[in-house]
């Protein structure tokens, strides 16, 4: 349980997706207004991850891995460059299967999620969840539990970012840096904050 | 012609990807530590970009809507693997150095952006000079990032030592914040500032 | 036909698929081709390095002409034929669990598993140039370290990967950093490994086990501590212990 505990630590504090690997980007500048488009977004990518990282762990090692085809006869066979292709074409049928899902059964939600859903295609976050889970050798379990933490992790910055963001438009800003200027300045200085989670040990 | 010349000189100042339409953001950051690692990014992003965007519009009367998405996706996953295989077989120090930002470009946002926004209405010879210069006003901001958080982070440019350290026993204090990610963030930051004092007609409310 | 028909779909996605399926194939195979040609080159360039040989000129040819590969079983500190030094691969046998065991619980390089058999190189001087690995700050540090005749001294260690924090343990690959540990003791006179890396400044040139410790990197303390622990290990019983013993024999 423990070991469980410290990968969901890891990935939501100190591995933080937004604000240490800084993916993810493009979704977390535009969408952090108002804290509740980030909140409903950072529910989607939750849901998303949850359910991609797994089923890319599934097919990295009954599939891509080096070995994996053993069992078809294969021993030898290593498709793990397929791995690119594989995960974003798993990740774009997921998101429209949820989209079409939702909207047959849970039609608040879906109508609250909106254009979300289908903007987590192309958001780097996701894909590099999967790409990371390859790297770190996760199993099926662990990598469930990395999905959830990364997702949780995102949901947590955005949210951070949006509440500042909402209190900004008090300031006064200088006219330039107004918008997006600003909220990149914003996102450093979180971002050096969160650097002090990297020296929690466990 | 003109309309050729403005879909290559448009997104290098007026409409740049990264600093305008805020695309494309995450791989700015990761790689500009060092020049050398962005300015490959920046000829491996303006490739595939150009690449897509010509194969998606030279096929785009023939794309069912249905399944507009998973064909430009497919087409430009299939740009990337080559562009990755390719620097593990020849440049292999440097696809380490890049790690999964290679990978990462299936996402950047210009890309899909480019190839659904421009490509699938334009011609191949203007769809594939929008993507060079897309790709292009990419790799600009990418090196100018480069260039700063290099030079003041480590006093070097390409490896060349510009500034020589006091770490090698010369005068130079090197900036350590700058070799981590957070300063790419005011990095881009100041120069959306400049670009928007400079034309006043983009600032926002 | 309509581009909306089921037929179109279907023939515009297999279409699509078959090319690109072809040319990425074409891509791996090339990269195939040549990446068994780049890892090796890697690792020779930096046992060149870790021997204290300047890289300007045909690596191959310096590698080949003064350096002489031998596996050695670490259980034992023998020699070993049991791989095929041809194609095997530590990194790739650590992936193999009939090639692995689990290292010591609570080890000071970080590791879980290790290679049973190494892969060592001999120069044509006495040295030998010993693969070591262990856990970084923030990713696993890779490299190798070369021993003199003595299976004492240092000669000089290079890695080729790591993800340290640049400009600060990122500095490990500092050539000025990297010139403090050639004449560095490995054993003191008790035969105990006694090879330490001290934090930034508190090095002192005259005290007792001076010639057993390195200065470590200023503002990189864990990256110091990781390294001393990583290096330390490889020399214990677990790692060429037993090896370096039978050496100095």
């Amino acid at each position: 349980m423990a070991h469980y505990f410290t990968i969901f630590f890891n990935s939501v504090f100190i591995d933080n997706i937004a604000l240490s690997f800084f993916l993810g980007m493009c979704t977390f500048i535009a969408l952090s207004k108002k804290v509740d488009t980030a909140f409903m977004l950072g529910i989607a990518v939750v849901a998303v991850e949850l359910v991609t990282v797994p089923v890319n762990n599934i097919l990295y090692n009954l599939l891509l891995k080096k070995g994996a085809l053993a069992w078809a006869g294969y021993p030898e066979l290593d498709l793990s460059f397929l791995g690119l292709i594989t995960y974003i074409g798993v990740i774009a049928a997921i998101v429209q299967i949820l989209e079409m899902a939702l909207d047959k059964y849970v039609p608040a939600l879906y109508n609250a999620l909106g254009i979300f859903l289908p903007l987590i295609t192309v958001n780097c976050a996701i894909l590099a969840a999967s790409l990371f889970m390859v790297e770190r050798d996760y199993n099926v379990m662990e990598s469930t539990v990395y999905g959830v933490g990364v997702g949780v992790g995102f949901a947590l910055a955005i949210c951070l970012l949006a509440g500042i963001r909402e209190k900004l438009v008090y300031s006064d800003v200088p006219k330039g840096l107004r918008g997006v200027g600003i909220t990149f300045i914003i996102v450093g200085l979180v971002a050096m904050s969160f650097k002090a989670f990297s020296g929690l040990q466990f | 012609m003109a309309k050729a010349k403005d879909a290559l000189l448009e997104p290098l100042f007026n409409n740049n990807p990264i600093a305008l339409q805020i695309l494309g953001i995450c791989s700015a950051l990761a790689v500009t530590n060092k020049l050398s690692t962005a300015f490959t990014m920046s000829i491996a992003v303006t490739l595939v970009t150009a690449c897509s965007n010509a194969a998606v519009s030279a096929i785009r009367n023939h794309i069912p809507n249905s399944i507009r998405i998973i064909v430009q996706m497919t087409i430009i996953a299939t740009l990337v693997i080559i562009v990755d295989q390719m620097l593990k077989a020849y440049a292999y120090e440097m696809s380490k150095a890049l790690s999964v930002y290679v990978g990462l470009i299936i996402t950047n946002c210009i890309v899909m952006g480019r190839a659904e926004a421009y490509a699938m209405k334009n011609p191949v010879y203007e769809s594939f000079l929008d993507g060079v210069g897309n790709g292009l006003g990419y790799s600009l901001v990418l090196l100018v990032v480069g260039f700063v958080r290099e030079l003041f982070g480590a006093g070097k440019l390409f490896g060349l030592t510009i500034l020589s350290p006091t770490t090698d026993g010369g005068w130079y204090v090197t900036n350590g914040m700058m070799l981590l990610a957070p300063s790419a963030f005011f990095l881009i930051g100041f120069i959306i500032w400049a670009l928007r004092t400079k034309k006043p007609e983009l600032q926002e409310e | 036909m309509s581009n909306d028909s089921i037929v179109k779909t279907f023939l515009v996605a297999f279409l699509l698929c078959a090319v690109c399926s072809v040319l990425v194939c074409m891509a791996a195979l090339v990269r195939i081709d040549r990446e068994v040609y780049n890892k090796q080159l890697e690792i020779r360039k930096t046992v060149l390095a870790a021997a204290g040989y300047d890289l300007d000129g045909d690596i191959n040819a310096m590698f080949t002409s003064d350096f002489e590969a031998k596996a050695v079983d670490l259980a034992t500190g023998e020699y070993t034929d049991a791989v095929d030094l041809a194609t095997y691969n530590e990194n790739e046998a650590l992936e193999d669990p009939a090639l692995t065991i689990e290292s010591p619980a609570g080890n000071e390089a970080g590791l879980l598993k290790q290679v049973k058999y190494a892969v060592v190189y001999l120069s044509k001087g006495g040295d030998v140039v010993l693969p070591i690995r262990g856990a970084g700050m923030w990713g696993p540090i890779l490299g190798y370290i070369a021993v003199g005749p003595d299976a004492n001294t240092v000669k000089g260690l290079t890695f080729y990967q790591h993800a340290e924090t640049p400009g600060l343990g990122g500095e490990i690959d500092n050539p000025k950093w990297k010139a403090l540990w050639p004449g560095k003791q490995i054993f003191d006179n008790s035969g105990k490994v006694a090879i330490k890396v001290v934090k930034n400044g508190k090095y002192d040139p005259n005290a007792a086990d001076a010639v057993n410790t390195v200065d470590g990197l200023a503002g990189a303390t864990v990256t110091s501590v990781k390294v001393k622990g990583l290096v330390a290990y490889w020399f214990t019983d677990n790692g060429f212990g037993k090896y370096l013993a039978k050496l100095k024999k």
